[in-house]
């Protein structure tokens, strides 16, 4: 009798002290290795980055760099190459997000119906989007290459061009082209989240429009689309995100060019402080992009905590 | 019995209308899954087509919808010629590098965030996803002046630094998603049978995650293999080169070499997609959502 009482009590005693440590220090000792790596390695390069777009540092002349205030900010917004910059990141963002989604909304409604093989079309679908990034530019480099380039052969043989284009190579083209393809790496991602959406919608709902006598437009206007409707939202926001900030295919492909075609924020940025060795304006506009992409992730955030209280529910 | 036959035959009539209506529709989308598989599928089937022909084969045959000569030479050059040895083990020894770093950094941080709920956990989860999201492009002056600073410039170990930069706070995110699918009545069970926080979480929660652990590592190691502009920007030598870099040393040969381009594209696409397979059943739910990026 006298033995329990006693552990009772130790075990008591030792679960308080435990439960001092883990309610009020525990949660926050474990977060700070996490939080030490995230400053040192983003948080402190990013306000270094702040400081830097003060002044007129020069990579060849580093030691040399002075405060200069706001005036690489004031120089760019005054600058006319600059507004283009934005204007290509609008273009290649809208575009991916539009080209990507859309086409991955068709082929999750595709997916979505029972057919045989569906399994393997499936992997078949998804292949792009674990194809590495580079490996993505080499063969859409190949694709649109004026004098082997498939694409220009097909676009001949189905009869919808009579002279071969330099898809890459000329300004009209540039842009949509790049579009392209971040959309053939990107969209399996939609179509997985879409098809989860789909499967989520319960089937008395398309059997009771069809009792009913809901055409088939009808159907997917009122029964997929609604229901599909929180993870497009989630999707289209992540699609924003990912395609504002990409460099690897505007700069692998088209190297920003032909001339300014191709020349997103990130390529722009890489090009004024590492080809015209200008640190300074190079980052503030890295500080440009910081600021649009807490703007954006914000926004995301916001879509996904209110997500996660629906689900709640 | 003449009407009764009348009526089989006219039963009979409308079956096979609505068959062959349905073999029509059924046609339709046979063409439809067709068309769009091979739309999708001929860039990757162009790039292995290509990569097994001899050299040249693809310049003098454009396009090439189905190869009549065979050959290795593309996949002997590569292999003998370029350092792609030097390529895949650079990214390797980097990606593995800064997976030990991340990994267990995550996991207690993924911990925290999951099994308690405390002042400023949703601002630190917010800090988490920006990091994720962070455009590269924002980190690349600062971390080339630091790295200069401090000797890592063209170096491994400044590149497995920068590689942690994108890899810790994914890492985080995905394994605070497995950590959800746990449920906590283990752990509280534990806890009644006589464990301490601590043992209850090494000897009760650990074991449990490390399935998400694994699949966190595969994920964060794709992302790696992907990772192309600090590499850029922070490896100026050929000998610190990852697989990326040495991809894109590929386009500015004046002399294209289509077959061995495409045979190290091949190669260096093997591993994503071996890695992606492993993890597709984790791709279904919504760890997807917020663990990949583009």
């Amino acid at each position: 009798m006298i033995p329990t009482h006693s552990t009772q009590q130790t075990q008591v005693s030792r679960g308080s002290v435990f439960s001092l440590l883990s309610k009020h220090t525990l949660p926050y000792l474990m977060l700070v290795p996490a939080t030490f790596l995230l400053v040192a390695i983003i948080v402190y390069p990013l306000l270094y980055s702040a400081y830097i777009s003060l002044t007129d540092a020069n990579l060849l002349r580093f030691a040399q760099a002075e405060f200069i205030g706001f005036e690489n900010y004031e120089r760019l917004l005054t600058r006319e190459r600059f507004w283009v910059s934005i204007q290509r990141t609008l273009s290649y963002t809208v575009g991916t997000v539009i080209v990507s989604y859309s086409v991955g909304l068709f082929v999750a409604l595709i997916l979505n119906r029972q057919f045989r093989f569906r399994g393997l079309v499936r992997t078949l679908l998804i292949i792009p989007w674990a194809t590495p990034w580079l490996v993505v530019t080499l063969i859409w480099f190949v694709m649109y290459n004026p004098q082997i380039g498939p694409i220009n052969e097909i676009l001949k043989l189905v009869g919808l061009l009579d002279v071969g284009r330099s898809w890459l190579y000329s300004s009209d083209t540039a842009m949509i082209s790049i579009v392209m393809t971040t959309s053939w790496r990107l969209f399996p991602a939609v179509t997985l989240i879409i098809l989860a959406g789909l499967q989520s919608i319960p089937t008395e709902q398309y059997e009771a429009a069809e009792v009913d006598g809901a055409s088939m437009w009808q159907r997917f206007r009122y029964i997929t689309l609604p229901g599909i409707r929180t993870v497009s939202l989630t999707m289209i926001t992540l699609l924003t995100i990912w395609s504002s900030k990409l460099f690897t295919i505007a700069w692998t492909l088209t190297q920003g060019g032909p001339g300014d075609a191709t020349q997103v924020l990130s390529v722009f940025t890489y090009q004024e402080a590492f080809s015209s060795n200008r640190l300074g304006r190079g980052s503030a506009l890295a500080m440009m992009s910081f600021v649009l992409s807490l703007l954006l992730v914000a926004i995301y955030f916001m879509i996904l905590r209110r997500d996660e209280e629906r689900n709640r529910k | 019995m003449n009407y009764a036959m009348q009526r089989t035959e006219e039963l009979k009539e409308i079956k096979a209308a609505a068959r062959r209506d349905r073999f029509i529709r059924n046609l339709g989308f046979f063409i439809l899954v067709v068309t769009t598989t091979i739309a999708v599928v001929y860039p990757f089937y162009w790039m292995v087509m290509a990569s097994f022909t001899p050299e040249g084969y693809s310049l003098a045959n454009a396009p090439l919808f189905l190869a009549e000569e065979w050959s290795l030479e593309a996949y002997q050059a590569i292999f003998t010629e370029k350092p792609i040895w030097l390529w895949m083990g650079n990214t390797i020894i980097v990606t593995v590098g800064a997976t030990l770093i991340v990994l267990p950094v995550a996991l207690l941080a993924s911990y925290s965030l999951n099994r308690f709920r405390f002042v400023g956990r949703v601002p630190f989860i917010f800090f988490v996803l920006l990091c994720q999201l962070l455009p590269a492009s924002a980190l690349i002056v600062p971390l080339f002046l630091i790295f200069r600073d401090y000797g890592l410039l063209n170096t491994l170990p400044g590149i497995t630094i920068a590689f942690t930069t994108f890899m810790l706070p994914l890492a985080i995110w995905i394994m605070w998603g497995y950590m959800q699918s746990i449920p906590l009545e283990f752990e509280d069970a534990a806890r009644v049978d006589g464990c301490n926080g601590l043992q209850a979480f090494f000897l009760v929660t650990l074991p449990l995650a490390t399935p998400g652990l694994a699949a966190t590592a595969l994920f964060i190691f794709l992302e790696g293999w992907n990772h192309y502009l600090l590499a850029f920007v922070l490896a100026g030598g050929t000998d610190q080169w990852v697989i990326s870099l040495g991809l894109y040393s590929f386009i500015g040969q004046y002399n294209i070499q289509i077959e061995q381009m495409m045979a190290t594209s091949v190669i260096a696409a093997l591993p994503a997609l071996v890695v992606f397979a492993i993890l597709q059943r984790y791709l279904r739910g919504g760890l997807a959502l917020g663990g990949l990026k583009g």
